[in-house]
């Protein structure tokens, strides 16, 4: 069992949660991820460190809502319990002094990429962060990250702020201005595919952190298998970071939707069923 | 009229809009607030266009054509401000993926993401690629939007049942408001203000639940957004494939579109151009049909108890077996159930079936609490002849309309549609029944009868006739006197006891009744007793002579039509459901062989069981033999409805598991006992034979009706009269004490063979559940109960257990529970005796 000490929606569909993990946050390194269980009866989790305070003993995850497990994730309260929540898992990504690096980050990935961006910023380097989103107010944490950036550009489709192009453009404007010696980039899987591509042609290492479907979360399963270069590797050990180059990612995406019609099955029934019979039953 | 639309000369006859014009000739407009049978609203004002010699710029969906108009649609001023009136709607619409170039990749690799909370862009947005907010995107050809956007933030509403309501998405386009209070005459949504701003939802925020909410569904289909979507198909793909079909699940027979994508069925939704229900459907076709079609409770193998357990078997074993059991049987020792939710073919079949193989007269043809049957009995039993059938057009014809009976709007939702349409002509409505309900709020006069009375209203409605018009007129005709003495015996003051209505409001309802041009009698279902509701039926007769009043008596089953007309020809011998169940509680039969789902008796005596039925019930735990049926869904049959109209169900799915059609079965049974092989090999052959036997079915063919096509019952044109002396009724037993409140059954609607629908289907149940027990709040009060608290009823009789419903329709020291003929025959003996209320299990 393990507390929720908080739960909010930070812009539509994404939320954070602070969970009590006072054994997980000792060990945190940037990079890493931890499981959770929002029920019994859910699947598990796999969710990036967004953040953890070691006085507070406690570990924060950003997450979107995509799917019936989330759904639970994103109704529980400060006080209630989640039964599982395990970690730190995976290889903490590679931190040290670089050079100029880019982090480039989209929807749950801008809470992930942060304590990657604030440890490279320790580890000497010069931080530029690029936050991309289909709208203004889809933007969170800006104040956090222009604290630790040197360089922040955000683009958002709405022509809220200066730019509104999708971020394979904006990257190559700012690897145009600027030297960079190294790109980071978490999101969905076609931002940070496409955040690949744009870089390819102009071979400035670029680095992903993946988010295949997981299950154990410890090399066991096999369900988060990815073809690197010419080895297949298991996000959950081996990652979540990878080169952006060597990602299949014609099977990432695939393999991602192996169980999609399942996944809204279980969705509609959570929706349709489960949810009003809990509500006849409160009732009665 | 000739008009000019960009340099095109265009003919037209009838009047119409300029959008209207211009659609019908291919020349686009965009529009997004118009739409087809709804009032124009002018809301959003894409669609304007230039009109010589007006001024400015004018809405095109709500100016109508002129002889000689010249129209502008295409000017470069017109498309600049359409632009920037699309550019304005679009701030506080997520507007991302309309004007982002990524958008077709990112549909192909977000696919997975489509099922998040709120939707803050068209990928992942339910509606994507069915929005006409996009279409209207695509063809004004916006690029940009140059205002930052907006997001309001409300809370997306997921609690109401089978829908969800988005209102970030909303455009406040208003068809949904205009579709509810126009065209379903309920107002559930409605434009409300929001702090300073407008905005569309409920009165006070409420759940739809607690607002009044019909779930007709109306609303979703005219929203032109994501803003209210359905939620069992929300994350699916738009249908590939539409399918012509007719919901069997009430006497409507609404037109439906089946819809399907890679052959994968996602659900129904109403067809436009149906001359039933143009464009509208309910609850029940709309949202409940694809679970009950599809439901887990199908049967889907023949099943033969072997060691008292029901074990699944092939179709030769298991005809074989019930061949064999059925030869052992005497005529009078076996009874055939059928059920008026059967295809006319299947009906047709089971009758032949028990006349020519079983040679068993014990079979139901009687509906409980079915107008219809109720009517066309006493017609037949004292010789009268009055069309019985009608279009629903003649309803919305009327001028006045005196609507006896339940809720419309739950037992024959489409029929309301129609009277709301002779309402808005200027009609006066009429309600008499003992519960309250959501139509009251049109009615001119409300006459809230005693229950069990229904009959004596309406002979005080036929006595305050004849002592206002003396009575000469009707003097000649047949029955006459008799009728009149019967109602003479009767004084006023006993009329208004026993009825609960003062004499000033039955004058003025009869005067309404005989002074309008048009007055019709629409007799709903209601279940009151067999004998009570004879006596409605007559006195509803009498009625109709004298203020010489058209009848429209409902059907309630999906072919209930079709059922009372084919079995009429068989013989004129009738039994109801629960005269048989009755029977087969005196243990009068050995064998049972029942289409209909049936609460089968304890000590039944039964030996032999036969269950034919689509879904698993209480009957297979005594059924020897279990033999699948197709839903009609599943099947070529035809049904008739409540207008006397013959539709066909075209089969649009696949039949589930071994499941064949109910006249395939019986055929196959009948070639097993003795040669009588009905020699049928589709349904059409029975089409054939009946067109050829059924003097009512004469305009069939083997081929279906196409939807449009008109093919009715044949009637016999005859109109004979004869006046009917009043039946006394038994005097009610009063409440006590100890009984102090009174039980009256309303009809259930919300079945389809053994598959009960609040049952089946959690988000139903939340909206009507069949173990409500419906009472008035302040009764709630007086015996300490609440919503939802498990009760049981007793009263000397008989006791049965529910849920408590705080209902604003019911009456105090009334308490109301759903009653289907057949299943709830042990809540038959309770109706309308006194009873108390418990509490507990
Ligand atoms: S309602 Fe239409 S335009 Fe709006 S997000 Fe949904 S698909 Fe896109
Ligand atoms: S479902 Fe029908 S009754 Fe309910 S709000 Fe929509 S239109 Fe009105
Ligand atoms: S909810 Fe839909 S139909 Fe209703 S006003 Fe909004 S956009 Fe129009
Ligand atoms: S999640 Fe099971 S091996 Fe990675
Ligand atoms: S369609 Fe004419 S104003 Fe909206």
């Amino acid at each position: 069992m393990a507390k929720i000490i908080d739960r909010k929606r930070l812009v539509p569909n994404i939320h954070m949660i602070e969970i009590s993990a006072p054994d997980i946050v000792k060990r945190c390194k940037p990079g890493q991820f931890v499981i959770l269980m929002p029920d019994e009866k859910g699947e598990r989790i796999p969710l990036s460190l967004a953040d953890w305070d070691e006085k507070r003993g406690s570990i924060t995850c950003v997450f979107m809502v995509v799917g019936t497990s989330t759904q639970k994730l994103s109704r529980l309260r400060s006080g209630d319990d989640i039964p599982v929540c395990v970690g730190p898992l995976g290889k903490p990504a590679e931190i040290s002094k670089f050079g100029t690096v880019l982090c480039a980050a989209g929807c749950y990935g801008i809470g992930a990429i942060y304590p990657i961006a604030r440890a490279l910023k320790q580890a000497g380097n010069t931080v530029m962060t690029l936050v991309d989103a289909k709208a203004n107010y889809l933007i969170y944490w800006e104040d956090r990250f222009k604290e630790i950036s040197d360089k922040y550009f955000v683009s958002s489709r709405d022509g809220f702020f200066d730019c509104k192009d999708y971020i394979p453009k904006v990257l190559k404007d700012v690897l145009k201005d600027n030297k960079i010696d190294r790109v980071i980039s978490i999101g969905c899987t076609y931002l940070m595919y496409t955040c690949s591509e744009a870089t390819r042609p102009l071979n400035i290492d670029t680095y992903v952190h993946l988010n295949p479907i997981m299950v154990d979360g410890t090399g066991m399963c096999g369900a988060c298998r990815l073809k690197v270069g010419d080895s297949t590797q298991f996000a959950c050990v081996d990652g979540p970071e990878f080169d952006g180059h060597l990602v299949d990612w014609n099977e990432l995406f695939y393999r991602r939707k192996s169980y999609f019609n399942d996944e809204i099955r279980s969705l509609c029934y959570w929706e349709r069923e489960e949810k009003p019979r809990k509500m006849t039953k409160e009732k009665r | 009229m000739r008009v000019n639309i960009d340099g095109r000369e265009i003919e037209t006859k009838h009047k119409k809009t300029i959008l209207e014009l211009a659609r019908e000739n291919d020349i686009y407009i965009p529009s997004l607030c118009d739409f087809k049978g709804l009032e124009p609203f002018s809301g959003c004002r894409l669609c304007l266009v230039k009109v010589e010699g007006m001024k400015g710029y004018v809405p095109s969906c709500s100016v109508f054509v002129k002889d000689g108009m010249k129209v502008k649609t295409k000017t470069s001023d017109i498309q600049k401000l359409r632009k920037n009136i699309l550019e304005l709607i679009l701030t506080e619409h997520p507007n991302a993926c309309l004007i982002c170039e990524e958008k077709e990749n990112c549909d192909e690799h977000k696919a997975t993401i489509r099922k998040v909370d709120e939707v803050t862009g068209c990928v992942l947005c339910p509606n994507n690629g069915r929005c006409e907010l996009q279409n209207v995107v695509r063809e004004v050809g916006l690029e940009k939007v140059r205002f930052p956007s907006f997001y309001r933030d409300i809370k997306v509403k997921k609690d109401d049942p089978f829908f969800d309501r988005n209102y970030n998405l909303c455009i406040l386009c208003g068809r949904c408001v205009r579709v509810c209070r126009d065209i379903r005459g309920l107002s559930v949504i409605t434009f409300v203000k929001r702090g300073a701003k407008t905005a569309v939802g409920t009165s006070f925020g409420r759940s739809l639940l607690d607002s009044g909410c019909q779930f007709c569904g109306a609303c979703v289909d005219v929203c032109p957004t994501g803003a209210l979507t359905e939620k069992a198909v929300k994350y699916d793909s738009p249908p590939d494939k539409k399918k012509d079909t007719v919901c069997p699940l009430c006497s409507m027979g609404c037109s439906l579109e089946f819809n399907f994508f890679k052959d994968k069925f996602l659900g129904a939704n109403p067809a436009g151009s149906s001359p039933v229900n143009s464009g509208q459907a309910c609850v029940r076709g709309r949202f409940a049909l694809r679970d009950v079609v599809r439901s887990e409770n199908r049967i889907r193998k023949p099943l033969i108890r072997k060691n008292n357990q029901l074990e699944e078997a092939t179709w030769e074993e298991a005809l074989d077996y019930a061949s064999e059991k059925i030869k052992k049987y005497k005529p009078d020792e076996m009874a055939v159930v059928t059920s008026p939710q059967l295809s006319c073919e299947d009906i047709f079949v089971f009758n032949k079936f028990a006349e020519k193989v079983l040679k068993t007269k014990h079979i139901n043809k009687k509906a409980e609490g079915s107008p219809l049957s109720l009517v066309s009995d006493a017609c037949r039993k004292n010789g009268i002849s009055l069309p019985m059938q009608f279009k629903l057009d003649d309803i919305s014809e009327l001028d006045a309309v005196f609507l006896m009976g339940g809720n419309l709007m739950e037992s024959a939702p489409i029929v309301w549609l129609s009277v709301l349409k002779a309402l808005d002509r200027g009609a006066d409505l009429i309600t008499a029944g003992f519960l309250e309900s959501p139509v009251d709020r049109y009615a001119s006069k409300k006459l809230r009868v005693t229950p069990g009375m229904e009959s004596y209203l309406l002979a005080f409605l036929s006595k305050c006739i004849l002592d206002d018009c003396g009575g000469k007129e009707f003097a000649a005709e047949k029955g006459f006197d008799e009728f009149r003495r019967s109602l003479d015996g009767i004084p006023y003051k006993y009329l208004e006891e026993s009825t609960g209505i003062s004499i000033e409001a039955v004058k003025q309802t009869a005067d309404i009744l005989r002074k309008r041009d048009k007055s019709g009698l629409i007799f709903a279902p209601q279940v009151i007793g067999r004998e009570r509701e004879e006596a409605a039926a007559e006195a509803l007769l009498n009625l109709a002579f004298l203020s010489d009043s058209r009848i429209f008596p409902l059907s309630v089953e999906g072919n209930h039509r079709g059922w009372d007309a084919i079995n009429k020809d068989f013989s004129e011998k009738t039994k109801s459901i629960s005269e048989i169940w009755n029977s087969i509680k005196k243990g009068q039969y050995k064998a049972l062989y029942t289409a209909a789902p049936l609460d089968i008796p304890e000590d039944d005596g039964l030996e032999l069981l036969i269950v034919q039925d689509s879904f698993t019930g209480d009957d297979l735990d005594k059924a020897d033999v279990v033999l699948p049926a197709c839903v009609l869904s599943e099947t070529d049959g035809s049904i008739v409805n409540t207008e006397g109209r013959i539709q066909g169900l075209r089969g649009p799915l696949d039949s589930l598991g071994d499941a064949k059609p109910d006249w395939e079965i019986v055929t196959k049974l009948a070639g097993r006992i003795g040669s009588k092989d009905f020699g049928y090999t589709t349904a059409g052959d029975i089409r054939k034979e009946m067109a050829r036997k059924l003097p009512r079915f004469k305009d069939i063919s083997q081929t279906l009706p196409k939807r449009g096509k008109e093919v009715f019952l044949k009637e016999d044109n005859e109109y004979r009269k004869k006046y009917i002396p009043l039946n006394p009724l038994n005097e009610l037993e009063k409440e006590t004490p100890q009984y102090p409140l009174r039980l009256v059954l309303e009809h259930g609607f919300d079945y389809y063979r053994n598959c009960l629908l609040s049952e089946e289907i959690a988000e139903f149940d939340l909206f009507r559940s069949k173990q409500w027990i419906k009472m008035n709040k302040r009764d709630t009060q007086k015996y300490e109960l609440k919503e939802g608290f498990p009760v049981t009823l007793k009263s000397k009789k008989g006791q049965f257990k529910g849920f408590v419903h705080i209902s604003e329709y019911v009456p105090e020291g009334i308490v109301t529970a759903y009653y289907i003929p057949g299943r709830d025959e042990n809540r038959a003996d309770l109706n309308l005796s006194p009873v108390k209320i418990t509490r507990g299990k």
